[in-house]
């Protein structure tokens, strides 16, 4: 096929996107290995749908190069890179019916109507749209016509898939189910997808990488895991999980152990692993906990310091339960498997996950204890 | 407990649509009833009929014992909030706050310090007391939202109406205010009617939920009685992420005991097991009741399936998983799963953890473990 490269990656390097004034992309290099679901996540106006239609063709790059695989493809054309895209805002074809607008990319390629055919049922029926096939686009809801958009979109075989929140139309419990379908769909075909949402669900679930970007700049690179578990900054830290991280913020002191000191409190790190070349004492910080990393005891501990807190209210979630807690000044969210109710005002004892304490910078915002950080930030 | 607010066999159409087919319920002083549906089910029209916006076909509300059908919306003592705050936008939040108690109805109640006191006091327990300057237009969604809340906080009314009132902000934020919501309704002792389409909202702040779906309702009972004890597939499927599973099944009797038979597998329901062994049925299991048992020759009871997808959520994993038919189950972990995609496994689960459904009614018929959860 004309333009087909062997090797699919995406190549990023140092991209700027200026729109007048305003700096939409700052200078991002990043890679899409080939084969690779790569999540561009972050909120909106962070640059992931610049970065994408640049990728696309669809907006001119200021500055930088963008290769896919080893062509640089700055001056091609959008038809000229071999891809294929889904928008958030579908642009199906009103006069033609579902099964032809998913079918329209592969007439145009010369495909016979028998592999038409089959190729179209076959994603129709994946993603639950069969019965819909000989309806028009006009009378489908926003997420059916998000869906064949999106099978209008994968239906192709090229080197690269862009996809522009490409669920984001759907009902919650729809968008929970398609992810798994997408993400299924991606391993079979091996291609290499890049995928922008604002969903951080999302992106956990089905990339293989996130990069995740904010006022136009890389935060942070790596697998999902990663991102959860070793956040480079407080932005990602934030922006990831639900319910929240909690922050914290305190200095670390000597008093014939290592605490740290926080407004009302203090937390035993005897017994936790800290690198005081990066952890210094008499520094302040902000410390990052999950709402699962911290268990919660009625009793206090006989021979553990527990952290003392009082329950500022107790929300059941059938199987588990979320806890806000007053922890001297500061409100702190548990998520504890006890399903116990615990009243307002009751006195508790916390003990913190010291595994994964996360340290960050007041100032920057960034992790002092950054674990296998391989990411360019320019 | 007292109870405030009765609807009895309440009913609304629009056109040929039944947006209230018939419902019944009661709320008492100090609980907060949840309504809990999908879009359409008719829960933004159920509180806009108590709230006289919208007057009834049939049927009757009492408040305190008195039937309000025919009073006009503010005299009903019911105070409800918007999804969408409806704040005034070219009023400070402290007015915005105090135009309840500047109302004609109430103007003679109040002097300009009672306003001023019952303002302040409410803002503190809302925490927006040094906002009280600003104009809707400065404030954050968070802040508007209590700006909301505290307007209607302020009537002191005998039921609080709230639709959605949380929906619009983002996750964070959510949190904290279904928190704090929860806190401030804990300490106010009135009635409250709290409408939602989320299931983890109605589970957290209910005391009582009431599921409704087409105009409906399909069960009426406590957090643990809706999630623990569904009355049918929907209020099963409806309260769960991922949805329960559902796999089609059979009734046998061996030894004594009743066995549901699914995918070649028995699982014993016990002895004591009393139904109709002739009717087609429907086994529910929750994702999080699942667990994978490592390799196809464990020998142990189980269904055999293919793994199709993980998804790494942080704090629980998501496996999507494919029966020899084709059909798909999910099963939620709270660790790695150490396997991959294609991997044939075998995956069980506790009769005390099992749910069954006639096939035809879709009606709950057998609760494991309800003996041991009362």
């Amino acid at each position: 096929m004309e333009g087909r490269v062997t090797v699919a990656e995406v190549k990023i390097r140092s991209v700027w996107k200026k729109y007048g004034d305003v700096e939409a992309v700052k200078g991002l290099t990043l890679d899409c290995e080939d084969g690779e679901f790569l999540a561009l996540l972050g909120p909106s106006g962070c640059g992931k749908t610049s970065t994408l239609r640049m990728i696309a063709g669809l907006e001119e790059i200021t500055s930088g190069d963008i290769f896919i695989g080893d062509r640089r493809v700055n001056d091609l054309l959008p038809r000229e890179r071999n891809i294929s895209l889904a928008f958030e805002n579908y642009a199906l074809y009103p006069p033609l019916s579902v099964f032809e607008n998913v079918a329209f990319p592969l007439k145009a390629k010369g495909y016979s109507s028998e592999v038409v055919e089959r190729k179209v049922s076959e994603i129709l029926k994946t993603f639950g749209i069969w019965e819909l096939r000989n309806e028009s686009p006009m009378h489908l809801s926003g997420g059916q016509q998000q869906l064949v958009s999106l099978c209008r979109c994968l239906v192709k075989d090229v080197d690269v898939y862009l996809l522009d929140e490409a669920i984001s139309h759907l009902d919650t419990e729809l968008r929970a189910y398609m992810r798994s379908i997408l993400k299924g769909m991606h391993q079979d075909m091996g291609k290499t997808f890049v995928y922008v949402t604002h969903d951080q669900l999302e992106a956990m679930a089905m990339a293989d990488k996130i990069a995740v970007m904010n006022f136009g700049e890389l935060q942070q690179v790596d697998t999902p895991e990663n991102i959860y578990e070793h956040p480079h900054n407080l932005f990602v830290a934030g922006f990831i999980g639900e319910p929240p991280m909690n922050f914290l913020r305190g200095k670390i002191v000597m008093e014939g152990k290592y605490y740290f000191v926080g407004e009302g409190y203090r937390i035993d790190l005897s017994q936790g692993l800290l690198d005081f070349q990066l952890v210094k004492p008499g520094r302040e910080y902000i410390l990052g906990m999950r709402p699962s990393e911290i268990d919660i005891y009625t009793t206090p501990g006989e021979d553990e310091e527990l952290v003392e807190a009082r329950v500022f209210v107790y929300e059941p979630q059938a199987d588990h339960a979320i806890v806000t807690l007053l922890l001297g000044e500061d409100k702190v969210i548990i998520e504890t498997p006890d399903v116990r109710e615990l009243e307002p005002d009751t006195k508790v004892f916390l003990r913190f996950n010291l595994e994964k304490l996360r340290f960050f910078d007041p100032v920057t915002g960034d992790s002092v204890l950054q674990i296998g950080y391989k990411g360019d930030k320019r | 407990m007292r109870e405030v607010l009765k609807v009895v066999n309440l009913k609304k159409s629009f056109g040929k649509i039944k947006a209230v087919n018939g419902i019944t319920f009661s709320c008492n002083e100090g609980e907060i009833s949840v309504i809990l549906g999908p879009t359409g089910a008719g829960k933004t029209t159920t509180l806009r009929l108590i709230a006289g916006l919208e007057q009834p076909d049939e049927g009757e509300i009492y408040l305190d014992d008195t039937i309000i059908n025919d009073l006009p919306p503010f005299r009903r003592s019911c105070a409800m909030t918007f999804e969408d705050y409806a704040l005034y936008p070219h009023m400070s939040v402290f007015d915005n706050i105090a135009s309840p108690l500047r109302a004609p109805v109430r103007r003679k109640q109040f002097t300009p310090e009672d306003v001023r006191r019952i303002v302040v006091e409410t803002a503190k327990l809302l925490e927006i007391d040094k906002l009280l300057d600003r104009k809707p237009s400065e404030l954050s969604g968070g802040q508007r939202q209590r700006v909301a809340l505290g307007r209607t906080l302020v009537r002191k009314p005998r039921v609080f109406l709230l639709d959605e009132p949380i929906a619009h902000l983002d996750a964070a934020l959510r949190h904290r205010m279904r928190a704090e919501m929860k806190r401030i309704f804990g300490e106010v002792k009135t009635a409250v009617v709290y409408v939602t389409h989320d299931y983890l909202e109605a589970l957290a702040l209910a005391d009582k939920i009431i599921v409704l779906r087409n105009g409906e309702i399909q069960q009426t009972g406590t957090p643990q009685d809706v999630y623990f004890k569904p009355t049918n597939v929907f209020v099963a499927s409806f309260l769960g992420d991922p949805p329960m599973n559902f796999l089609e099944a059979a009734l046998v009797r061996k030894d004594g005991h009743v066995f549901v038979k699914v995918d070649g597998m028995l699982v014993s329901l016990g002895e004591d097991v009393d139904l109709d062994l002739s009717r087609k049925v429907m086994l529910g299991i929750r994702p999080s009741d699942m667990y994978i048992l490592k390799g196809d020759n464990g020998g142990g009871s189980g269904i055999k399936v293919t793994i199709r997808t993980i998804e790494p959520l942080g704090n629980r994993y998501i496996v999507t998983a494919l029966l020899s038919g084709g059909k798909m189950i999910k099963i939620k972990l709270e660790h790695r799963p150490g396997v991959a995609p294609g991997d044939k496994v075998i995956v069980g689960f506790l009769p005390s953890d099992v749910h069954l459904f006639d096939a035809q009614t879709e009606r709950a018929l057998w609760h494991g473990g309800e003996s041991n959860r009362g």
